[in-house]
């Protein structure tokens, strides 16, 4: 028995290590490609970052080496090319893993391995929030990633609270969510919005073409334009939604429970719920913002993940789910930094779904007799 | 550890108590079988000791301590609870399941420790249910889930255990392991309640047992002077004939045989 067990905890240990390695090592490839050209080997890209690293803190120490930063620069190649490159392989990973933490929580406190957070309208909210923002500032909005967020988290928690109430309306009888309720009610809210995105889509389309451009390279991800304001809003609304649902990785198990039984272990399910919904809502809202609608990670990497390993913790799902998400999203980012198509580079949603729907399919084609 | 329940009423509206004047008291060791017909607020008075409903009236106090302003962690400590059925959505592993109910012992950001899997272990060994423990809990039969249930029950070190019908739907072979189960439990010093609609299984575990006849008081007492054919008779609106028979080591023991009838009087007396 204690041999099985032993045996059962090193495979889990393996199968840890081996997303953690693919995930590392993406992440290095990635910072190794270049826009649309061939890529630069990693040694050089540590070098521009090593240097980079000791300018950074030259400057904010008043070091004199702060003083020769333009002659430091000069010596390295594609020196401005590798810092943005970490920045957006940095965002880039950050949003794959939250977009698939989020859908492994909503998955098991709904349980249903269908649900995520974007059944509360999320992306349609995002959508919205970027096509207005860019209606109201069709000048001035490229370069304005901050207010960025304002307008993407007001329209995506207007679309959250509008379908959350609904849904508890419709299971006022039943006494707790039910994810039918909210993936119909869902639905409607997000015609709702999606009609509404639509209405400012025309009206930027009428107003100045070139914007529809902006919006639509937004909206899909084509491409990472972040200043440290607006990276510094990813980090802390990442840090703040990802860590307290770490935290409560294990006390997540008990939400696939009926209620009674929940509070029967001392547990009290709506909060852990509520905590649950908040946590996801924040870091996929963040993460839509930065990189596009890739909702489709969220709902399909989970079950991928419980098909590949033993059982279905929480605390595994979770781990597991966040390298899969960061690993897929940093390979759809190089992907698609490399193939232009009519002058344009390729959405990385395009690219995700190519990359997961084949899992996904088989993933719940082997798991089917145990979701049916 | 002493349960008390005293003239206790619930239901889920004001005025309209489903199970009215319920009063008894059970000490560890105890076995309560509680029956009565679908419907007539068995799983109510369940939850209202549970924590989950209040009482319209009446008090549930363990070890003089009135329970309705214990918190849910605080009821955990004492009391654990095996649902009638219920099956995950996911494939978690029956080491996992049984695993689950340590949370009313470890911190909202805890996390199992070494002992936690030493309690899990033990009771998994113990219920005889080892062979299963690196099996999708999904994938296993009713008999093995319900033993499942059980050890996570007990891994919540409980005071009481509240069982809604443990044997329903299994076949005699695990009903016998599973009424086995809760003479062991009740040896262990734990006091054990139950529902069961197999009247006879209250005279097998010579438990107190709580009759629950709509719109009378509740009948409580022992098993041999509360399963009557008169108790039964009124809670099930069925005839059925207690028989004493002697098992192999020469025990008398008593079994109910339900008596048919004509479908249409059945039917009739039922709705009376």
């Amino acid at each position: 028995m204690r041999t099985d067990k032993k045996k059962r905890r090193d495979a889990d240990r393996k199968i840890y290590i081996i997303f953690a390695a693919a995930l590392a090592a993406m992440f290095i490839i990635s910072l190794c490609f270049r826009t649309a050209e061939p890529g630069f080997i990693p040694a050089q890209a540590a070098a521009n970052l090593w240097s980079a690293l000791k300018i950074g803190l030259a400057e904010l120490f008043n070091r004199p080496l702060a003083l020769d930063k333009f002659d430091i620069i000069e010596k390295h190649e594609f020196y401005y090319e590798s810092v943005s490159r970490l920045k957006e392989s940095l965002v880039t990973c950050i949003a794959g893993m939250a977009v698939c933490a989020g859908g492994a929580a909503f998955q098991t406190m709904f349980r249903n391995p269908l649900a995520s957070p974007n059944i509360l309208g999320i992306s349609t909210g995002v959508n919205l929030g970027t096509a207005m923002f860019i209606m109201l500032f069709p000048t001035t909005a490229m370069g304005m990633l901050t207010r960025r967020y304002i307008y993407c988290y007001a329209c995506a928690a207007v679309m959250v609270g509008i379908t959350i109430l609904s849904g508890r309306l419709a299971g006022r009888r039943l006494g707790r969510f039910s994810v039918q309720d909210m993936l119909v009610v869902g639905a409607i809210v997000s015609q709702f919005g999606n009609v509404l995105a639509m209405y400012f889509q025309f009206k930027i389309e009428e107003a100045d073409s070139t914007l529809l451009t902006s919006y639509q390279e937004l909206s899909m991800g084509i491409y990472v334009m972040t200043d440290l304001k607006s990276i510094l809003i990813f980090l802390i609304s990442m840090a703040a939604s990802i860590l307290p649902l770490y935290m409560l990785r294990y006390r997540m198990n008990a939400s696939v429970l009926d209620d009674p039984e929940a509070r029967s272990m001392g547990v009290r399910p709506d909060m852990l719920r509520t905590a649950g919904m908040v946590c996801g809502a924040v870091m996929s809202v963040t993460a839509l913002v930065e990189c596009g609608d890739m909702g489709i990670m969220s709902m399909a990497v989970p079950p991928v993940v419980r098909y590949l390993m033993k059982g279905a913790d929480f605390r595994k799902v979770l781990y597991i789910s966040m390298c899969v998400g960061g690993t897929i999203m940093l390979f759809a980012r190089s992907v698609c930094s490399m193939i232009y198509v009519a002058g344009m580079a390729l959405p990385i949603n395009f690219a995700v779904s190519l990359i997961v729907l084949p899992l996904f399919v088989a993933a719940l084609s082997k798991t089917r007799s145990v979701y049916a | 550890m002493k349960l008390e329940i005293n003239s206790l009423a619930c239901g889920y509206e004001k005025g309209k108590p489903l199970v009215r004047d319920v009063s008894l008291t059970l000490v560890n060791g105890d076995i309560c079988c509680i029956l009565g017909r679908n419907g007539v607020g068995k799983s109510t008075m369940f939850k209202t000791i549970l924590g989950l409903l209040k009482p319209l009236s009446g008090k549930v106090m363990i070890d003089g301590e009135d329970t309705s302003g214990w918190n849910p962690e605080k009821l955990a400590g004492s009391v654990a609870y095996v649902a009638q059925s219920h099956t995950p959505p996911f494939p978690y592993l029956v080491e996992e399941m049984v695993m689950m109910s340590r949370m009313s012992h470890i911190g909202v950001f805890g996390k199992p420790g070494k002992k936690d899997e030493e309690i899990v272990d033990s009771l998994i060994n113990e219920l005889g249910i080892d062979y299963l423990r690196g099996k999708p809990y999904t994938e296993v039969s009713g008999g093995e889930r319900q033993m499942v249930m059980i050890a996570r029950a007990l891994a919540q070190e409980p005071k009481i255990l509240v069982l809604d019908e443990p044997t329903a739907n299994l076949d005699y072979g695990n009903k016998v392991v599973v009424l086995d189960t809760l003479k062991s439990m009740a040896g262990r010093g734990i006091c054990t309640i139950f529902t069961t609609h197999d009247p006879e299984q209250a005279l097998l575990l010579d438990a107190k047992t709580a009759v629950i006849i709509p719109g009378e008081e509740v009948i409580f007492g022992d098993s041999s002077k509360v399963v009557t054919e008169k108790n039964l008779k009124k809670a099930y609106k069925a005839d059925i004939r207690v028989v004493e028979i002697v098992d192999d080591t020469g025990h008398p023991t008593r079994v109910c045989i339900p008596m048919l009838h004509d479908r249409d009087e059945a039917v009739r007396s039922r709705r009376m």
